[in-house]
């Protein structure tokens, strides 16, 4: 993923995220980044059209009902639930791509698919594609593969 | 008048903060019905008399697209005002939704300001209609 487009999805998620969980939202340096006292969540979109490819964040598990609380602005039990996190993956995503593409541009997601993950703190901060944030205190990385299928890329091809 | 309005999103979480920011606008509202999918959303059509949907595109079982193409195919739902719900904002898909008769769109996240304005155009173009 190039670095404009990097910075347009950091740009996205601080935007989205504030307005929807009311929590600060801020790139964050890997060097220094605090591990969660949780494992991580995994949630993934993919998509196809003007541009393919998916969208991937890890999200600590212990920031879940808070963000769930934030979104609905009363108090709620982890009931397990993905639902919260899935929707701002969506909405994120599809911001994410709307940008890129534009208002004229075609796109289908899929719907978001939440499961715990597989990779550690350790890996995630390691990986030089997965982009480090913090949201209030929880790190959140996200990790776009990115391939232009439409106009733009048929010019350039 | 009090407006029946049916929410149709596969998220509970969406579903629960457009009731609760449908609550926070100066529009009298009557019945809140909520659905899952286009599917579950025809069933309630067809048991309660409703003023407006609110709708997501990307569902399982049934999409919002989907949905609101059985809404035109049928003769007593073909007015309803839908407004659609959704992060999906790309131009040729809304053109072809407003050709089958939606009557707004409203990107997520949303607030409850935009909320109120979009439902009432959409219900100012079906009083105009």
């Amino acid at each position: 993923m190039q670095d404009e487009q990097k910075e347009q999805l950091v740009e996205v998620f601080t935007r989205v995220a504030e307005r929807i969980t009311f929590m600060f939202a801020e790139p964050a340096d890997r060097e220094t980044l605090e591990p969660p006292t949780s494992d991580f969540r995994c949630i993934h979109i993919a998509f196809h059209g003007d541009y393919a490819g998916d969208l991937t964040m890890w999200i600590p598990t212990d920031a879940r009902a808070e963000i769930t609380e934030n979104v609905l602005g009363e108090d709620v039990e982890d009931d397990g639930s993905d639902d919260t996190l899935g929707e701002l993956m969506n909405m994120i995503c599809g911001n994410f791509l709307t940008q890129i593409v534009g208002y004229d541009g075609v796109l289908n997601l899929t719907p978001p698919r939440c499961e715990p993950a597989t990779e550690s703190f350790e890996s995630l901060v390691q990986d030089p594609d997965c982009i480090p944030l913090l949201l209030e205190e929880h790190p959140v990385f996200l990790k776009a593969n990115l391939k232009d299928c439409g106009k733009k890329g048929s010019e350039a091809a | 008048m009090a407006l029946n309005i049916l929410i149709v999103d596969d998220s509970e979480t969406v579903r629960k903060v457009l009731v609760k920011m449908l609550g926070m606008t100066s529009l009298e509202l009557g019945e809140i019905h909520q659905a899952g999918h286009g599917k579950e959303a025809l069933e309630v059509l067809g048991e309660h008399w409703l003023d407006l949907v609110l709708t997501d595109i990307n569902m399982p079982v049934m999409t919002g697209e989907e949905l609101i193409m059985e809404m035109a195919k049928d003769h007593l739902l073909e007015g309803l005002p839908v407004v659609v719900v959704s992060t999906d904002g790309s131009m040729s898909r809304m053109n072809r939704l407003l050709e089958t008769g939606i009557r707004g769109y409203l990107r997520k996240p949303f607030t409850p300001d935009s909320l109120e304005v979009a439902i009432r155009q959409a219900l100012e173009v079906r009083n105009a209609g």
